[in-house]
């Protein structure tokens, strides 16, 4: 009978002192997630691609701006200073609004990639039957080592399922 | 000859019902085998020796400089967070090494391991303490 009680009860403080967790740290993923670091490129060729056309189309606006102003010029030329202005700002607006694509679209390819991320720790979840799968960032501190660090394999299941992402520009 | 039987009989199974609870211990630790800590980074500034010697020290320098006691003014409030930065820094650092001293496996502010419906032994004071030792000789750097 003693033997009972005493069984049951480190029985008890067995199970009821820890919870089993799993700690996930992607803080890391430009560097290990091949769909970012794919991404992360494609952003930066359109990015650049956007701004080297438009500075290619306002250059000529630009000189020709400038030879209007120089002095000696008269006020005949006024109405075509106007309209170069207006060129150049309309040149200066859709490079804006083409950056501002781009960087939506990026937004919306590192939200994939997020849900992603969390639908591999919901299956490692209940694969390791833990009670919580925390993010390195919700913790003071976690040891690497630890068997409960899933980043390794949520790298690895993310890069075989989302090998590559394509930006989604509208 | 029966009495000895009988002797030998009660001590197998007294060693098997040890085996089986030892089995099932076995297996609750297997199941739970995360050491967890919380620490509540508020609270160790709140109740740090060293954070309340500044905050005095930074009173008596302003009231020195100003003739002003009691509140502190911006530039005084500055120069006390820049002081406390220190402390900033060696916070994660002492709760490092006392994670590691006790085997843990994650260690969490209050709130979290409320959200995520965790518990564990609270090392609010201890790293209050460490901070203390750490940083005993810290000083307000009047502006």
């Amino acid at each position: 009978m003693k033997s009972i009680f005493v069984g049951l009860f480190l029985v008890v403080a067995g199970t009821a002192h820890a919870a089993s967790i799993l700690i996930s740290d992607t803080r890391d993923a430009f560097d290990r997630v091949n769909a970012m670091k794919g991404l992360l490129h494609d952003v930066d060729t359109r990015i650049q691609a956007i701004q080297t056309g438009y500075e290619l189309a306002v250059k000529p606006l630009s000189a020709e701006l400038e030879q209007l102003r120089k002095p000696g010029q008269n006020g005949q030329n006024q109405q075509r200073k106007a309209a170069l202005l207006l060129q150049i700002a309309g040149l200066q607006k859709n490079a804006s609004l083409a950056q501002q694509a781009v960087g939506q679209a990026n937004e919306k390819a590192l939200a994939q990639i997020d849900t992603a991320i969390q639908a591999i720790e919901a299956e490692l979840k209940k694969e390791r039957k833990a009670d919580a799968v925390l993010r390195a960032q919700d913790t003071l501190y976690f040891n690497a080592q630890c068997a409960c660090n899933i980043t390794n394999e949520i790298y690895k299941r993310l890069n075989a399922r989302l090998p590559k992402l394509a930006l989604a520009i509208k | 000859m029966a009495a000895l039987l009988e002797h030998g009989g009660k001590r197998r199974g007294f060693t098997v019902v040890k085996y089986f609870w030892l089995m099932l211990l076995c297996a609750g630790f297997a199941h739970a085998d995360n050491v967890v800590l919380i620490a509540d980074s508020a609270r160790v500034e709140a109740i740090s020796t060293v954070v309340a010697r500044l905050k005095v020290e930074a009173q008596s320098a302003q009231q020195k400089k100003t003739g002003k006691p009691g509140v502190l003014n911006p530039e005084f409030t500055e120069a006390l967070e820049s002081s406390l930065s220190d402390l900033r820094v060696a916070l994660p650092l002492v709760i490092e090494t006392l994670a590691k001293a006790k085997r843990a496996d994650a260690v969490l502010e209050p709130a979290v391991a409320k959200q995520f419906g965790l518990s564990g032994p609270d090392i609010t004071l201890e790293v209050a303490k460490a901070l203390d030792m750490r940083l005993a000789k810290l000083q307000f750097l009047a502006p």
